[in-house]
This record gives structure tokens, sequence and C-alpha cells, in this order.
């Protein structure tokens, strides 16, 4: 079975499906597209059933000509890095189909929009030809645009714009870099690319191409002046997407492009990156403190997480790129289930603006519990999904320089701040006299459909990640090899301490070697 | 898998019963997620279930401590492998449990007093809209607070460091509607969490020196002349930072008095028995790495002491009765911290447990008064209750006379010895430091024992003693008190102090000093004086103590407000934190980030606005515009040619 | 003797001269129409010059192509006038200002 190309594909076929339903049957047209995201989510449980574990490099590789005279192929291939991002990706639009499900009006119009959306995500991550990865990257921007502008709350126009703008922008530059690797390379494909060596100066030039529109996109401060707009005014379901899933394709395009092909200029860049990343995740946490807007405070929040992202992949220690990529996937879980618990509380109480709430636990206990776990698992408490991404970032980081590793470890405590003092002025305390008249329900039977695969799904990662990490560290490991010539490879191998692996205190001190990490290149 | 770490590795296999470890805190996770996912259905039962859960759980500990008992002291370190969880490159954490002398005491404390602060919640918690989830959370923290005592690695310890941290926040926000409970909830959570943000990058740094988490290949295998001294003394402080937000030592010790928001019950199990001394806990199971820093044990001894200090004195200013045995906390804490900075280890464990007991007991007491008097905590309100609430008042007496410190009871030995390692390894100065907390320990309870029992009744209700699902937990916990004292006897010989050796090592032999009995009797004659003072003030109608508190206005606020601390806090750390968020939400992110891209967007927009008069819709002009163009390109070319 | 080419050209240039004249100052969308038909007309007048000058077809076959397409031209222009005149009564072209910013 080409199971790739079957799981991209499957979406554009259900948006033909949807346009075919005649105006008016909503029904069908929701239907459709909630059949089309679960028939992809079970393609992509395909790609995990014949994915081979410990395989490091790319699989299931489909691919053919498309362009003879430019070389330009259609080749898309999976490997541990982009194999969970894709699950994740089929997994969450199930989720967002189902969180739209009362978004009116033009039903047709929007499930159209989001499987196309699906379509296009699904190749980016797949894509094993640069021009094929910008295409579909570039054409992610519509659906997104689209989705915002046309189901967006009071200021979507304006969202959607900057939305675009900024976005479109950053892509400029790398629509130039991608040709010129073009030119430079004579070949798109990536697989290619990875063994061809840039001149250094060149390197540094593409590099810095590539990294200003993944920097937008992520986005990493400073280039976030569109996100917490376009996150206040977009659809809950489709912000899911926005905010789960479009931002990994920038930290996925970082750690595949940006690491992958330009090892050297990664290497030479490295601490300005580590420095905006950490500046952006206290940056970030220290915005979303005082923020008011809840959905803002959590688009806040998440400028927070995507620093811990682009830390740790930038560490180049195994334990920093591995949980990078686990920290996509967690990111994209927490964060959505968070923007769907605040969308179900503007449902209910037509505000989220958090002093005007107050009290809501007292009438909606089930939805301020599910509102805590989500808050809980976005600051990365122990036992739920973020916490063993978040710690080997930390830890990763902290390997290579203690003192980056160590201003993270702030963001940990930041987090707690901004997220529980909201919660407190928002949930806790009496109940305000302007809700108490209105009918509010807690969480029905529906909406735990949306809420609770997602809650599974949280507190699998948390408990057990372990099927997540040892796909993703043959991968992570791969990278090594690119990187041989630079001065810090990753450490994948076992640890280089052969002796008995239970240490005694009563018989003798044993010694141990310390672990090979390496700061700054010194063994 | 179950290995028996000290014999040499994988051809081990503890026999039987030791495998049943995973039980304990299955147990009360299960019973958690009964009363959590089914509360509504649970009902009134929610009690029963969660008090069966950890009392099973206490069961399977016996059963656990009697297999640990059946082997040779060196061989009584038991791991059980569940499942592999953060598994990269060199890093291989598992969820791997861990029974030793240590654990296995914190083990049975935890679910031993937690069976009874269970049942005594059934009497207590009646009628509460919440109780299911009140039971399902307390249970939660069990099973939490099991992980962190049991856990084999620093990072299983640290998922039930802030699991603990994450049910305390949610029984003290257990009354949610109140401002006060809400803010005290956020607050603990945020105190602590500095501590446990500290507290992961001294793991992090542990790793990084020893390749490791688990603590066989960490604290097991400390090997000083292969390392640096630093890194010990930073990883050292930082499991410390963690250990003091934890414990309520100074300087994070701010949210323990408002902690007392949460129930009753959730103040005896939680916030004194056993969440608060976890920290006690981290700092004897990680002792290696403090004695090879040496520094890093100066700091816990100074800390210990001077918490050990500032609770006792602050319990002295507080009306609310809880609040005075949350100071109290503090400072039985302090001794133990103290304990540990002695290097005196089995002695902190000691008090450790005989604390919970006591410390458990008062709480029970003070909930049993404000049972009785319509949730009423401030003790000039009450008054006369020895007659009314007979079984209160003597488990409350138990209680007083452990703090104080009178033989034969436990805390005595508990105290006494703590103080003796003090002198005996010639730290007099912090001796005598701690003499005085002691003294003052000996008048905070004194203060309430004497208004809230004796003097005349100054509420206007009909007080009650409790139900026999309350008191009966008391009475048991008070005979625990009493004679609690059997298990140290002394400090070097005792039941547990010899039970601990293997993994705290010996207590400290004594280089100088008193003598022993000469200091026996400093302590007593110092806890005599204690509550003598404390009955000449509130007990014998004397002196007009009402009086005596406006004459030391001054003395008497800074005592209530804690020295200080919150405010102190709020002006240096908590308003300038704010005013820097918004400065950086308002100014730098809406001002200048977002500034910088409509300043781009404007400048487009002032440019087009220029050209845009170009394109005034006259057709003529266009063409003329043209014809100019055509001209000049002919002209460029024309001229080129 | 034939005319040399440069009369031809001049003759030209002046219809064409004209013809811009005639568009940058008319108002009338009409005989700015004319114009830009002169203009054409100039246009096809040195096409077939040119054509004779190098004696062969090339020139006028140009000449009939540039015919053709101005005569599709004055069916969509005329068509534009006529439907404005409608709209505005008007067949004045500074009238029909509002294609602007």
């Amino acid at each position: 079975m080409p199971w790739l190309t079957l799981t991209i594909f499957l979406p554009l076929a259900g948006v033909l499906f949807v346009l075919l339903v005649p105006r008016g049957n909503e029904t069908a047209a929701r239907g459709i597209a909630l059949a089309t995201t679960i028939l992809t989510f079970a393609a992509s449980l395909g790609i995990l059933a014949s994915f081979d574990t410990n395989a490091p490099g790319y699989q299931l590789v489909d691919q053919a000509t498309w362009v003879s005279s430019i070389g330009l192929k259609y080749a898309v291939g999976v490997d541990g890095i982009s194999l969970f991002l894709v699950l994740l990706t089929t997994f969450l639009f199930v989720i967002a189909v189902l969180a739209s499900f009362r978004e009116t009006p033009n039903v047709r119009a929007l499930m159209a929009t989001i499987l196309a959306l699906e379509t296009f995500v699904l190749g980016t991550f797949l894509s094993l030809d640069l021009l094929l990865f910008f295409l579909f990257f570039e054409a992610t921007l519509l659906p997104g645009y689209l989705l915002i502008a046309g189901w967006g709350g009071d200021r979507r126009a304006s969202a959607a714009i900057k939305f675009f703008i900024y976005t479109m922008a950053g892509s400029a530059f790398l629509f130039l870099a991608v040709l010129f690797v073009y030119f430079q390379a004579h070949t798109f494909d990536i697989r290619v690319l990875s063994h061809h060596a840039f001149a250094v100066s060149t390197g540094r030039w593409l590099f810095l191409g590539f990294l200003v529109a993944f920097a937008v996109k992520a986005p990493i401060v400073p280039f976030h002046a569109w996100q917490p707009d376009a996150y206040t005014e977009a659809p809950t379901g489709a912000l899911l997407i926005l905010a789960g899933v479009l931002p990994k394709i920038a930290t996925y395009g970082l750690l595949r492009f940006n690491i992958g092909l330009f090892p050297e200029a990664a290497q030479h860049f490295r601490g300005l990156i580590e420095i905006l990343a950490l500046v952006g995740i206290i940056y970030g946490a220290v915005v979303a403190i005082v923020q008011t807007d809840l959905k803002r405070l959590i688009a806040y929040s998440s400028i927070s997480h995507v620093g811990f992202i682009v830390l740790g992949l930038f560490a180049f220690t195994q334990q920093g790129v591995s949980g990078s990529v686990l920290y996509m996937v967690n990111h994209a879980l927490s964060t959505g289930l968070l923007f769907v618990m605040v969308g179900l509380l503007y449902e209910r109480m037509r505000t989220r603006d958090i002093g005007r709430l107050g009290g809501v636990a007292s009438v909606t206990p089930k939805m301020a519990a599910l509102f805590l776990v989500a808050g809980l698992a976005s600051m990365g408490l122990p036992g739920l999904n973020n916490f063993a991404s978040e710690f080997l970032v930390i830890l990763g980081t902290f390997g290579a320089n203690k003192v980056w590793g160590s201003i993270a470890a702030v963001g940990v405590l930041l987090s707690a701040i901004y997220f529980l003092w909201a919660y407190q002025r928002s949930m806790h305390g009496p109940l305000r006299d302007e809700h108490a008249t209105a009918s509010v329900r807690d969480l029905t039977r529906w909406e735990y459909l949306v809420i609770v695969p997602v809650v599974v799904v949280i507190l699998f990662l948390g408990l057990y990640p372990k099927p997540v990490l040892e796909r993703v560290n043959p991968a992570t490991c791969r990278v090594k090899l690119v990187y041989q010539s630079a001065p810090t490879p990753l450490d994948c191998g076992p640890l280089p301490i052969a002796t008995a692996a239970h240490g005694t205190r009563g018989g003798g001190w044993t010694m141990y070697a310390p672990l090979n990490v390496r700061v700054d290149g010194s063994p | 898998m179950v290995s028996q770490v000290n014999l040499p590795p994988p051809s081990s296999f503890a026999p039987g019963v030791m495998g049943l470890m995973w039980l304990v805190p299955a147990l009360p996770l299960a019973g958690a997620a009964i009363n959590l996912f089914f509360g509504r259905r649970t009902g009134r039962r929610s009690g029963v279930i969660a008090t069966l859960a950890v009392g099973l759980s206490f069961v399977v500990a016996l059963v656990l401590l009697f297999g640990l008992l059946g082997h040779s002291s060196n061989d009584r370190t038991f791991v059980q492998h569940l499942w592999s969880w953060v598994p990269v490159g060199a890093l291989q954490v598992g969820i791997d449990l861990r029974v030793d002398p240590l654990s296995i005491v914190m083990m049975l404390v935890v679910t031993g007093v937690g069976a009874l602060i269970h049942l005594y919640s059934i009497g207590y918690m009646e009628g509460d809209p919440r109780e299911a989830r009140f039971f399902g959370e307390l249970n939660l923290f069990v099973a939490f607070m099991l992980l962190l005592v049991m856990a084999d690695n620093f990072l299983l310890l640290y998922l039930g460091w802030e699991g603990v941290g994450l049910c305390s926040y949610l029984l003290i926000g257990h009354y949610f509607e109140r401002p006060s409970a809400a803010a005290a909830a956020k607050k603990a959570f945020i105190v602590t969490r500095v501590g446990d943000a500290a507290m992961l990058v001294g793991i992090a740094l542990i790793f990084v020196t020893f390749g490791s988490l688990n603590f066989g290949q960490t604290i097991g295998a400390t090997n000083p002349a292969g390392k640096s001294l630093p890194v010990f003394t930073a990883i050292a402080l930082l499991l410390l930072a963690g250990a003091v937000g934890k414990s309520a030592q100074i300087p994070l010790q701010v949210w323990l008095a408002d902690a007392m928001e949460g129930p009753t019950p959730v103040s005896a199990l939680i916030h004194a028995a056993t969440m608060v001394t976890a920290g006690v806990y981290l700092v004897v199971r990680t002792h290696v790495f403090f004695e090879v820093s040496g520094t890093a044990l100066t700091v816990v001894l100074v800390i210990g002491v001077l918490t050990a200090l500032y609770g006792a004195t602050s319990a002295l200013g507080q009306d609310d009765i809880k609040r005075v045995l949350a100071y109290s906390t503090m400072s039985q804490i302090g001794y133990m911290f103290f304990a540990a900075g002695l290097k005196a280890y089995s002695i902190a464990i000691f008090l450790l447990v005989v604390h919970a007991f006591y410390k458990a007991l008062l709480f029970m007491g003070a909930g049993s008064i404000m049972h009785a008097l319509h949730d009423e905590t401030d003790l000039k309100k009450m008054g006369g209750l020895r007659k009314a609430m007979p079984i209160t008042f003597a488990t409350f007496v138990v209680g007083w006379l452990c703090i104080a410190g009178i033989p034969p009871l436990s805390g005595f030995f508990a105290k006494d010895e703590i103080l003796a390692v003090a002198d005996h390894t010639g730290r007099v100065f912090a001796w005598s430091v701690a003499l005085l907390a002691a003294f003052f320990s000996a008048l905070y309870l004194s203060r309430i024992v004497f208004l809230a029992f004796f003097g005349p009744l100054r509420h206007d209700t009909d007080p009650h003693e409790s139900p026999k699902v309350m008191t009966v937990p008391m009475v048991v916990l008070a005979v625990l008190a009493v004679f609690g004292g059997v298990l140290g006897l002394t400090e070097l010989n005792g039941v547990l102090p010899k039970f601990l050796e293997p993994v705290t090592g010996p207590v400290p032999e004594a280089t100088g000093g008193l003598s022993t009995p000469v200091l026996i009797a400093i302590s007593i004659v110092v806890a005599l004086v204690g509550i003598g003072v404390g009955w000449l003030i509130w007990g014998s109608g004397r002196i007009d103590w009402v009086a005596l508190r406006s004459r030391f206005r001054r003395t008497h606020a800074t005592l209530e407000h804690g020295w200080w601390f919150d405010s102190v806090y709020g002006a240096v750390l908590v308003a300038p934190g704010k005013a820097g968020a918004a400065f950086a939400a308002y100014v730098v992110d809406r001002r200048w980030v977002d500034g910088f891209g409509n300043l781009v967007a404007k400048g487009f927009g002032v440019s087009s606005n220029l050209l845009r008069h170009l394109g005034n819709g006259m057709v003529r002009r266009y063409a003329l515009f043209f014809l100019v163009g055509v001209v000049g390109v002919l002209w460029y070319l024309a001229a080129r040619a | 003797m034939k005319t040399p080419i440069s009369y031809f050209l001049i003759l030209s240039a002046v219809l064409f001269a004209i013809g811009t004249a005639g568009v940058l100052v008319r108002k009338s969308a009409l005989v700015i129409f004319m114009s830009v038909e002169l203009q054409l007309n100039a246009v096809n007048l040195s096409l077939i010059a040119f054509g004779r000058m190098h004696g062969d077809l090339q020139g006028q076959v140009l000449a009939f192509f540039s015919m053709v397409v101005a005569a599709a031209e004055v069916v969509v222009g005329l068509a534009i006038i006529v439907a404005m005149y409608h709209r505005r009564r008007s067949a004045n072209v500074d009238d029909a200002n509002l294609l602007k910013w």
C-alpha cells in the first residue's frame, strides 16, 4: 500500500465529495468531512503499522517524476521525526472537524477548507522534495487565511490579513532560498541535498533565508506579532490546526532543512537562535501573565512553548532534539485542548475576559476540571504529556550549556504563574452575578467526544512516551551523521559507562566516568 | 522485574512479597480514579472507598516491611522496574519503585497516618457537596506521595513531588468559592514551584555529572575523588531549593500558613504529616551530596535552625488555631532540617515519624473543635472546651506535651536527641537557638491549650464531642504519639536509627559537650518553663493577655504577619514582577514589536498614498504617461544605439 | 520614379501625431476612439510602405492583421462606450473616473 500518498490525498478526495454535496445539506457535509478525517487517521495508522522502528532513514517512499526538465519529483517518505507529526496531524484534524461541527455559516466551504488544509499539512511533513515542500508549505497559508477570515471573531479581517502578510513576507525569503539551493546543487531532492556540501558563506545565507520563513511561521520572538491576533480571532476548530499543527511545520522545517542541510551554518548561528529561543520562553510567559483575554494568554504561552522547541533543536544533544520532536507533538495536544476548553467556556459565558469571569468552576465543575488538566499539561506537570519533552529539552540544553538550561527552567516556573493566576481569577472565587442568572450547562456528551480522546492521549504520552521516543531516536541520531563535520555531535550511543548497572553503597565507592555530554565542544 | 540492589545485579530477583510493591501506590490511585470519575455514583460511600484503598495500601506496606525484615540489614534494597518511561540516548528513566528501610518507613507513615486521616475525614467532611471529589483528590495525593518516597530515580521522584504539589493545590482550593482559598492554593503551588524549578536544574546537573538519574548510580555511586566539589555543592543546593519550597522552610515558607484555607484533614495529612516532610526525605535520601559538599550541609543546618525559631515565634502571634499549627509545623520541620544538617539523618526521620503522629493529631483536634464550633478557628472565641470535648482535650494534651518535649512522650525523645547531637558535635550556638525555639514551642502550644480548653467559653454555641469516626483515629494517633518514642529511645541504638542505618549511616558520635543527663535535664527545664509561662499568661487569669498584646503591638504585628515576609516579597518580587510583565506586554509587545510591523505597514501606506494620486481615473492622463514612457524607452534605445 | 519611403513615413508620423494629440486632448470617448483609429492607420501606412520598399507582402499581411484586430477592438470599445453612455448619459472620458485609488 502506498500509505503515504494515500494519507496525503485522502482529504483532497474528501474536498471533492464535500463540494458535491448539494447546498444546504450541512449534515452531509459535516459527515463526509468527519468520515474523511477518520479514514485519513486510519491510513496514518497504516503508516505507523508498517513503520520499521529501528531504521533511521526515510521509509515507505513513494516517488514519481513530475517535471523532468527541472528535476522536480513527487517524492514522499517518512522517518521517525515526521512520523508522529503526521499522526498528530491526522488525529487533530479529526478533533478539529468535530470541534467545528457547530460552526456556521457556510458549512460546506468550512469543511472543504479544513480538508484541503489537511492535505497541505501532511504534504509538508512528508515531502522529500524541497520544491514540493515549498508548494505545500505555501499552500497551507490560503486555507489558514480563509479559516480566520471566514469564521473568525469580531476582528477577524485584520487578524487574517496580518497573518497572511507576515507569513508571506517570510515565505519570500524561503522561495529565494529554495531556488538558490537548486542553482547550487541542481536538485530538489532532500535525500541528495543532505549530502551536498554548500560553501560556507552560501550555506549561511541560505540558512538565514530558511530561518526567516520558519521564524515567522513558528513564530520565534520577535517575529510573532501576527500570532496573538490570529489565534485570538480564529474559530476553535481551526485553532487546533493553526496553533497546534501549523507551527510544527516551521519547527519541523528548522530541523529538516536548517539543521539538516546547513549544519555548519546551524553551528554558526546556534548562539543567536538559542538566545532568541530563551528570550521567547521567558518573554512569552511574562507577557502571558498580564493578558486579560484567555485566548491571548494561551497564544502567548504558545510563544513560550515554541521557544522550548527551538531551544531543544539547537541544543544539538540527542535529549534536546528528541525532546523537541516530542514537544512538537505534545504542545499541539495541550495547547489545542486549552483552546478547545476556552472555546467551550466562551460559548457558555459569552466572554473570554478574565476580569468578567469568575467562579465558573462552581457551575461547570467538569469543564473547569478539564480546563485545569489542559493547563497542567501545558505547564509541564509530570505524568502529563508535556513534562517528558520539557524535561528532555531542558536536560539536553543543560548538557550543552548550563546557563541556557538553567534559564529555560525559569519558564517552568513562569508557566505556573500565568496559568494558575488566570485560573484562579476565571474559575475560582464566587460566581459573578451576571452569570448566575444565565442557564449554564456543564459539558455535554458531544463535547466529551471532542475532549476525551485528547485527554487520553495526553495521559498516555505523559506516562509512556517510549513508543514515540524509540521511533524518534534513530532519526534524531541520523541528524548526527549530517553533523559529523560539526564540532558538537549528538551523543546517541549507549552510556559510556561500562560498569555494572547497579551501584552499591555498602560495598565501597564505585567509580563512574562522567557522561560524555560536551559543553561547547570540549570533551 | 524486582531486583535486589545490593547483591551482584541481574542474578538476584526478589522472592515473593517484594513484588507486591507496585500495589502500594496503585491502590490509592485506583481509589482516586473511582472517586474522581464516578463521584456521582459513589456519593456517601466515597469516604469508605478511599479509606479502604489507603488502608489496604498500609497492609501491603506492612507485608513489605516484614519481607524486608526477613533479609539481613545490608540486603534491604529492592527495586521493581515497571516500565520504561523516558528513554533517549544515555538517559534511561523508568517507572522504577524502590523499597529500602528509608522508603518503607515513609510508606508506613504515609499510608498509616493517611488511612487514619481518611477515616477521620469521613466524619469531618460529612455533608460536603464535593465529598467524592475531596476523597478522590486525597487518595490521589497519597498515591503521588507514595511514588515520591518509593521512586528509584530522580525523575519519578519529581513526578511524585509535583503530583503532591498538585493535590495540595486542589485540596487547599477545595472551597474555591472563597477568594482567600483560591489565592492560597495558587500561592502554595507557585511558591513551591520556585523551588521545583531549581530542583529540575539540579536533576539535570545530576544527569550531566553522573550520566544517570537512578539512585543506585548517583547517590549510591558518589565518588568525591572523581568529581569537583562545587558540582556537589551545586547539586545539593539545587535539590535543597526544592526541599525548602516543599517543606516550607525559609525563604520559601510563606505559603504554608495560607494553605490552612483547605479543609482541616488536608492540613493534617498534607501540610503536617506527609507532604511538607518530603523535603526532609529528599535531603536524607540524597545526603551523600550534602556530605561531600559540606557547605550545603551547613546551609541545611542554618535554614533548619532559623526556621525552627521563626516558626515557633510566629506561631505565638496567630489567633487562628490552624495557623498556629502551621507555623508549628514549619518550626518542627526546621528541627528535622537541623538534624539533617547535623548528619543525624535517622534522627531527622525519627522526628518526622513522630511529628506525623502528633501533628496530625493536633490538626485533628483543631478540626474537632471547628466541627463543634461551626468552623470557628479564632482562638479568642474558644475556651472552656475541656468539659464538652473530653476526648479531643485528652488527645490534644498529648500533642501539646509532645511538642513541648515532656518525657516520656515521643516528641521529647526526638527533639532531645537532636539537641544532644548538636551539643555533642560542638554546634553550641545552633544548639542554643534551637533550645530557644523549644521554649517558644512549649509556649505557643500552651497558649492554644489554655485559650481553647480552659477558662470561660467565649462562643455562643453548645459545643459537643465529635463522632466516633473522628475520635477513634485521634485516640489511635494519641497512643502512637505517646509510645512512638520507643522507636528511638537512644540516638545510637534506637530501633528506627538502627533500621535506617544502611541508608542513612550512623548518627555522628559524640565528640564533646555536656553529658547526656545534663542535656535531658536542660531540655525538660526549658519545656516546663515554656509551659509555666504559658500558664501564667493565658491560663492563670492573673495577666490580661489582651492588654499585654496591645502593649507590645508592634511585636505582635510582626509575629502575626510572620516577620513580614509576605509584605517584603510582595514589594520586592510580586509588584515589580507585575510591573515588568505589564511593561513587556503593553510597551514592548504592543508598542515595539507590534508597532514595528505597523510601522512598516504605515510606511507602505504613506508611500502609496503619495503615489495613488497618479492614478486619478483620468484616462487621458494615463495615455500621456504612456506616451512619455514610450518616448523615454525609444530615447533610451536610440541613445544606446 | 518611385516615391521615396520618407514621404510615406513623414505622412505616417504626422497622422500618428495628430492621433496622439487627439487622444490626449479630446474629452469625447468617440473622438478619442477615432483618434486611436488614426494612430492605427498611421502604423498601417508605414507597414505597407515598408512592404513596398522590401518588395514583399509581409508588410501588407501585417497591416491586414492590424486591421482585423482594430475591427475587433472597435467592437469591444464601442460596446463599452455605449454601455457607459447608457449608464451615465455621457461619453466624456473624464466622467469615467471610477478606476482610481
